[in-house]
């Protein structure tokens, strides 16, 4: 194809932002994938595997990443946030900030030796975001091994020069001469005809008031399912090493309580779909690196939707021997000596009350879309945080004609329906600019 | 409903009606209930060996109307309102208030009478119930007034002491034998009969158990609302004054002689008011208020009770005042008013209503002191 | 490549601690730098990574590689993606090799010492075949501009809708006489007030008013040859006997001697032989059921616009298309006679019965009645059919029934308020957004009970009573019950199997068609060129099928929007010198890719390379070596098998 059929942006490069992007070029069209990270991934990129099949989640999702570059429709703009969009003549004026990086990424080639090099680190450093910030990284960073754009960042806020002026330790140390301290805010307009929003999910607040019971924050042994994700994954901040916060030791038993921050009237009523399959997974995941642990599932329902899923419940509890208890904790208490959790429920399948000591718990969080600024200034986003659809029966389209939405931003689900709402968007892009095309011809 | 055996296993026939019942008596979020089992952990009692936890399967019970299991349940009883439940329950759903509702609901069973059953289901029941005892009252103090002394307060003259005594005597045993009937009930729904106890053990037990929870209702203390516990005691020990002194003392009361501020009756009958005043007022308070999940919902039950305890008290706070300043058409006027409001109060009350929980409270601990001993269960 | 130097990289993968949990990588690598001709041999932790790639590209440039080897995953994974670098580089692509060292041994031996030795010797092995690789040319095939889509279910028509809007040519070939599915007889979509033949009528509305889709209903696809860009199938269109001339007056209805089961009304009444599926099927036209029609002729003789015709015949048809879309469906699993009291009592239904009783267009016009009677106590009991409820359930869980069976239960509520309604259930998988019908059922009073021993269901005389042990209290309860709903799930279609005769696809234990990666590609059919949509690959609810049909458009159109595809070149090729003519070879191929030709006098095979789907078949058979299979000729698999003796 050598003439571009149309213009589209892409907001949000996990999953499905990724597969609308390569399924519109692919098409004919011209997309520019605009992402807030310095790299594309999403949350994706931070999972060690993916349930029920345990594929390796970043053997899965580091070629099409890599695939994103290579086509030469999309236009990879990343480290940047859409601020707002116009609706101009048929399409929309969008505008980009390009937040500074300080680094030229024509000439960064990733070799990562500004990263060794970087002074700024541990207690100069800043927690890691993609480790959850269970490890620190330094002041110019890549943000994980296999980040695509494969370049880096500088954090001015930890920069030492950018900070004290002194250091340049990278510039000094960069072989291609990369490093730009004049590097700036920049605002980018770009003309597109039809927008896909795919900004994914946040987590719940385990801080939140209602979740107080739960001791995050307080009881060092009490991490989110999320911090769990990061310590199984060999590029973690434990190498993959079950260690827990206090006292550095494997855990013997971990229990993990579901539904925390959904089913909630008070935070949230939905419910999260991921998590208890998530849950599963982890705990098998941990059943693997260490098989002597015992690991305790405390559940109100367990939502084995989708393919393959109720037969991994199954091969949990029977091949891997991963308890499930229907109970939701009241009451968490630590034992200030061992540090452990002793976990207070009442065991609805038996009707007793019980409580389990556990070295480590995991809370599997809820989840809520993570709409960008400029949709709750559209009007676009429902008060208890859905994102607004034109119709009940169509999950993707917003009420804004050639505003389309995709992926966990439309609602919890797996990545499957992610990847499958991706490919759906580009279709709805496709025809939502060829029809306008062959309007405007007519006339 | 029916319950039957079969095939060797107890199989209960469900009542649908009985969620409805519930609601009406006040188990507002009983339906939002999605079987957690949070509140059952939450609860303050539900680490004590021997009880079968709860709320959540009691309101599981009455969800899928097992009315058989409910009627045999003591976990009601051995609730203390506390509200804990409520506080992290999330949906919503008030158990603490399903508890309340049901605790109603066994109230009204439990009365063979049938009176109960009005008082609960019916809107103003007790309001017609009240104004035919009231009215009766006054008929028979009309009947039987004493002379209306006008130049000083001769409130013996005015309101003989035999015939009051006599009355309230009559009441009494009248209220107290039909409570009794209906604790005989509430026993053989519980506990059905003591099959492996011997009848000593069990009377042994009662001495032990039911004074002791009757006059401190320790229980409450474990509830995280602690000012709970003593609003109770003030309300409870303010009435308990009060009724020592015009009941058994009567005769030592209702005299002739005006108020002494230092002889010990005096005293008493002060301190009694003050207790009243203030535990009824901070009741009172809180309901309006809504302060916490306990005092959210009040059935129409609990005005009714809390109503005509104010109105009793009142009367009977004014008769002091007008007794002591020396008015006397004032004080027959008032203490006539507090006869007439005493006797639907403590009549509907006490045997039929709210107040029926002075007994049923001490008694399910004792009752389920007996299950424990016939399941062998050490406690 | 005779008198070049051979010059290898080797790529030891460590995949995280997938290969290098077991295997020493760091050994494996300094083996294969000792292997002959091997130039570069570097580990790195995902070869298939961004950066990973970089490392070969750049590679191939500084030493002068001219053939590469990765040591990593299996090549059904990533052999594409390593393809793609080599050929990024300027090398031949198909001088890359693959050595499975991750399912063929990491994963599958413990023994640190043992796999680490395996990988070595897999290794060399692959590295003696990359001597032998030879460069190969993607073949180019010409793509026509035109899909097909099996199923005229939601799924389907939403795919053929979205293709057809982006301007391609779209058949739509439906086994049934009329379009819409299962959806069409779904009067409400998750109690959002949507209208599932409503849905369908927009959908085909818009799809007949356009030029580019032609439509067949009560048509099979019979055949289906060649690859991505060039489909060759012939569709077979079974005859009506009844033409666009009927006026739709039913005269023909009332004569017609034969009645059965509606099998569009799930059993909930009955049709003649003669019939029209539903209010607003697509064609409106009658139809024949040729299985149960006596040929009386009595409705012949009624019809007043002449329509019918007993003795048309069936018609086939030919097509060619570039893309073929797969939306074939479901059916509703179907209890056994006896299983939870079905076939026992006209009060035990199922969901979809339930479905069509609450229909205002449907045969009670809404009104829920059994026999004469309102129901009074309703119970649902949940996973009939699923979870290995029953030996012929299905063990996976059914996915959208916990939400239409709140759905209808509302719906109940909303009609008859007095009624009390039970669900007995196992688990309440109201997933997402679907968790506020379980909050607003529970707000309608709907009573819920957790049940793990099966529920049993006795039937006697008129009265059922459903007797359940809740296991949140322990205690067995009895329902006397009015109607007993049971909530049956989705089974894999009736007609599947025929179906994958002839479309080349294949289907999982559980009945459902499995897809190319179950996370990563949920619309890709394993071959290339062929997509799925809908609940054929497994359970799911209408809205998510209609996202899976533009999924499904989407994915075809990235073929369809090109005018060229390229095809591996890994297929067999005659070597005209050596080829005897025996022809063993044409018999044993299982795409009919292998013809004749006459060369030099003599007649030879020939290997039509677009057909050819290089199974080997026909290279194992010849007896003279003169097919021979690129990629895996003789001497590069011998090579192999040297290297491992060694």
């Amino acid at each position: 194809m050598s003439s571009v059929r149309g213009k589209v942006l892409v907001i949000g490069g996990g999953i499905a932002g990724i597969q609308a992007s390569l399924d519109l070029a692919e098409a004919g069209f011209k997309v520019y994938l605009v992402e807030k990270k310095p790299s594309i991934g999403g949350r994706m990129a931070q999972l060690d595997k993916t349930f029920p099949t345990l594929d390796c989640a970043s053997c899965i999702l580091t070629p099409k990443m890599a695939e994103v570059p290579r086509k030469a429709n999309i236009e990879l703009i990343t480290y940047a946030e859409v601020i707002d969009i116009v609706k101009e003549k048929d399409g929309f004026r969008v505008v980009v900030k390009k937040y500074p990086k300080y680094i030229d990424e024509t000439k960064c080639i990733g070799c990562g030796i500004c990263v060794e090099r970087c002074p700024a680190r541990e207690k100069l450093g800043a927690p890691d975001e993609f480790n959850e910030g269970l490890s620190t990284r330094r002041a110019v960073c890549i943000l994980f091994p296999q980040a695509v754009p494969r370049k880096a960042v500088i954090d001015p806020n930890i920069c030492l020069y950018l900070t004290r002026k002194t250091c340049k330790v990278c510039e000094k140390f960069c072989p291609a001469q990369a490093i730009d301290w004049s590097d700036t805010e920049k605002i980018l307009n770009l003309y597109v005809d039809a927008i896909v929003v795919a900004t994914g999910y946040r987590f719940v607040d385990p801080r939140h008031p209602a979740l107080s019971i739960y001791g995050y924050g307080k009881y060092q042994n009490v991490y989110t399912n999320i911090e769990f994700e990061r310590i199984l994954d060999s590029r973690g901040p434990t190498g993959g090493e079950i260690l827990r916060r206090s006292d550095k030791k494997h855990p013997k038993r971990i229990v993990f309580i579901q539904c925390v921050g959904s089913r909630d009237y008070r935070i949230n009523p939905y419910c999260s779909a991921y998590c208890c399959m998530a849950s599963i997974k982890q705990a098998v995941l941990a059943k693997e690196h260490e098989p002597g642990v015992d690991i305790v599932i405390l559940y109100m329902d367990i939502r084995a939707f989708g393919k393959g899923f109720q037969e991994f419940y199954e091969r949990a509890v029977k091949e891997f021997g991963i308890r499930f208890v229907r109970g939701r904790p009241a009451k968490i208490v630590e034992d200030p000596n061992t540090k452990n959790l002793i976990v207070y429920y009442e065991n609805t399948l038996k009707g007793t009350i019980e409580k389990i000591e556990a070295d480590m718990v995991v809370l599997a969080l809820g989840i809520v879309p993570n709409p960008p600024d400029f949709m709750k200034r559209l009007g676009l986003v429902e008060p208890d945080g859905r994102v607004k659809i034109k119709d009940p029966s169509d999950p993707i389209a917003t009420p804004v004609e050639g505003l389309f939405i995709a992926g966990m931003l439309a609602g919890p689900k797996d990545i499957p329906d992610s990847v499958a709402q991706g490919s759906a968007v580009a279709m709805r892009v496709m025809q939502h600019i060829l029809r306008r095309k062959v309007e405007v011809v007519a006339t | 409903m029916v319950t039957r055996t079969f095939e060797s296993r107890v199989t209960y026939r469900i009542n649908p009606e009985l969620m409805d019942k519930i609601k009406k008596l006040g188990g507002v979020g009983i339906s939002k209930c999605f079987d957690c089992g949070t509140c059952t952990v939450s609860c303050p009692f539900s680490e004590e060996l021997g009880l079968e936890p709860f709320p959540r399967r009691i309101i599981k019970y009455i969800k899928l109307g097992l009315e058989d299991r409910l009627l045999s349940s003591l976990e009601p009883w051995l609730c203390y309102y506390c509200g804990d439940c409520s506080d992290t329950c999330p949906k919503n759903a008030e158990p603490a208030e399903t508890m309340m509702a049901t605790r109603r609901y066994l109230v009204s069973k439990y009365d063979f009478t049938g009176i109960s059953r009005i008082m609960y289901f019916t809107r103003f029941g007790w309001l017609i119930a009240a104004i035919i005892l009231a009215g009766i009252a006054f008929i028979i103090g009309w009947i039987f007034k004493g002379p209306i002394v006008t130049e000083r307060v001769e409130l013996g003259t005015f309101a003989p002491v035999d015939i009051v005594d006599t009355a309230g005597i009559a009441v009494l045993v009248i209220l107290a034998s039909i409570l009794i009937v209906n604790i005989y009930r509430m026993y053989r729904f519980t506990v059905g009969s003591l099959k492996g106890i011997s009848l000593s053990k069990a009377f042994i037990e009662l001495i032990k158990i039911v004074p002791l929870h009757f006059l401190t209702q320790m229980r409450l203390a474990k509830c995280s609302f602690r000012e709970y516990w003593y609003i109770h005691l003030m309300i409870f020990y303010g009435y308990g004054l009060s009724f020592i002194l015009f009941v058994p003392l009567l005769r030592l009361t209702l005299t002739n002689k005006p108020f002494l501020f230092v002889d010990p009756l005096s005293i008493a009958g002060v301190l009694s008011t003050i207790l009243l005043i203030i535990g009824a007022t901070l009741a009172i308070k809180g309901r309006l208020e809504k302060k916490t999940h306990v005092w959210r919902y009040s059935h129409h039950t609990d005005w009714m009770f809390v109503i005509l305890l104010f109105l009793v008290t009142l009367t009977g706070v004014l008769t002091g005042i007008f007794r002591t300043l020396g008015y006397p058409l004032p004080t027959y006027v008032t203490f006539a008013l507090h006869i007439v409001l005493v006797t639907p109060f403590l009549a509907l009350e006490v045997p039929f209503a709210k107040w029926s929980h002075l007994a049923y409270r001490p008694f399910s601990i004792y009752f389920h002191r007996l299950k424990t001993l016939k399941e062998g269960v050490v406690l | 490549m005779s008198g070049e130097e051979i010059r290898i990289g080797v790529y030891v993968c460590h995949c995280g601690t997938n290969i290098a949990g077991t295997v020493d990588v760091e050994e494996v690598v300094r083996y294969a730098s000792t292997l002959p001709n091997v130039v570069i041999a570097r580990n790195y932790v995902f070869m298939c990574s961004e950066p990973g790639q970089q490392l070969i590209k750049e590679d191939i440039k500084k030493y002068n590689l001219n053939r590469v080897v990765v040591a990593a995953c299996s090549p059904s994974l990533h052999e594409l993606t390593f393809r793609n670098a080599v050929k990024e580089a300027g090398l031949n692509p198909y001088l890359f090799e693959m050595a499975n060292i991750r399912e063929h041994c990491s994963w599958a031996h413990p023994d640190r010492r043992k796999a680490t030795e395996k990988a070595k010797d897999l290794i060399r092995m692959v590295v003696a075949k990359a001597r032998e690789l030879e460069p190969l040319e993607e073949i180019k095939i010409d793509v026509t501009k035109k899909a097909l889509v099996i199923g005229g279910g939601v799924a389907g028509l939403r795919a053929a809708l979205d293709l057809a809007r982006s301007g391609f040519t779209v058949y739509l070939v439906e086994k049934r006489p009329t379009l819409g599915g299962h959806t069409a007889r779904i009067p409400f979509i998750r109690y959002l007030g949507v209208r599932g033949d409503e849905l369908i009528s927009s959908i085909v509305k818009e799809l007949v008013s356009m030029p580019n889709i032609k439509i067949y209903t009560n048509a099979d696809v019979v055949s289906m040859e060649g690859g991505v860009g060039s489909f060759r199938v012939r569709i077979r269109v079974r005859p009506k006997y009844v033409d666009s001339k009927c006026n739709l007056c039913g005269e023909c209805v009332k004569v017609c001697p034969v009645e059965v089961s509606n099998e569009y009304e799930y059993g909930v009444g009955t049709r003649k032989a003669i019939y029209l599926p539903y209010q607003t099927a697509y064609p409106q036209i009658y139809v024949i059921d040729p299985e149960v029609c006596t040929r009386c002729g009595e409705c012949v003789k009624v019809c007043p616009t002449k329509a019918i015709d007993l003795d048309e015949k069936e018609r086939y048809e030919d097509i060619e298309v570039g893309t073929v879309i797969l939306a074939t469906g479901y059916d509703p699993y179907e209890p056994e006679k006896g299983e939870l009291g079905y076939g026992l009592s006209k009060k035990v239904i199922t969901l979809f019965q339930l479905e069509r009783l609450l229909d205002e267009r449907g045969p009670t016009k809404g009104v829920l009645r059994i026999g004469d009677t309102e129901p009074r106590v309703i119970v649902f009991i949940s996973c009939v059919g699923s979870m290995g409820t029953s030996p012929k359930a299905g063990s996976y869980c059914s996915r959208m029934c916990c939400s239409t069976m709140l759905s209808a239960a509302l719906k109940i509520r909303d009609q008859l308020p007095g009624s009390y309604i039970y669900v007995i259930h196992k688990d309440i998988r109201t997933y997402g957004y679907d968790e506020e019908l379980y909050w607003k059922a529970l707000e309608r009073d709907i009573r819920f009970v957790r049940y793990e021993e099966l529920p049993e269901v006795k039937v006697s005389g008129d009265k059922i009573e459903v007797v359940v042990k809740d296991i949140t209290i322990g205690e067995y309860i009895s329902v006397p019950a009015d109607l007993v709903v049971l909530v049956n799930g989705m089974a894999q279609g009736k007609y599947l199997r025929e179906v994958l005769n002839v479309v080349r696809v294949s289907c999982g234990d559980e009945g459902f068609v499995k897809e190319a990666h179950v996370k990563l590609r949920p619309v890709d059919a394993a071959s290339e060129g062929i997509y799925l949509a809908g609940s054929v690959t497994g359970p799911k609810s209408v809205i998510e099928s209609i996202i899976h049909g533009s999924a499904a458009a989407a994915r075809a159109a990235t073929v369809l929007s090109k005018d060229h595809v390229f095809a591996e070149p890994i297929i067999a090729k005659v070597d005209e010198d050596l080829c005897s003519g025996c022809l063993v070879c044409v018999g044993m191929c299982p795409y009919n890719a292998i013809s004749t030709k006459e060369t030099d006098g003599r007649r030879i095979a020939f290997v039509n390379p677009v057909l050819c789907m290089g199974c080997g078949t026909c290279a194992a058979a010849c007896p003279s070596g003169a097919m021979q299979q690129q990629g895996f000729k003789d001497k590069q698999v011998f090579a192999q098998i040297r290297a491992f003796a060694r």
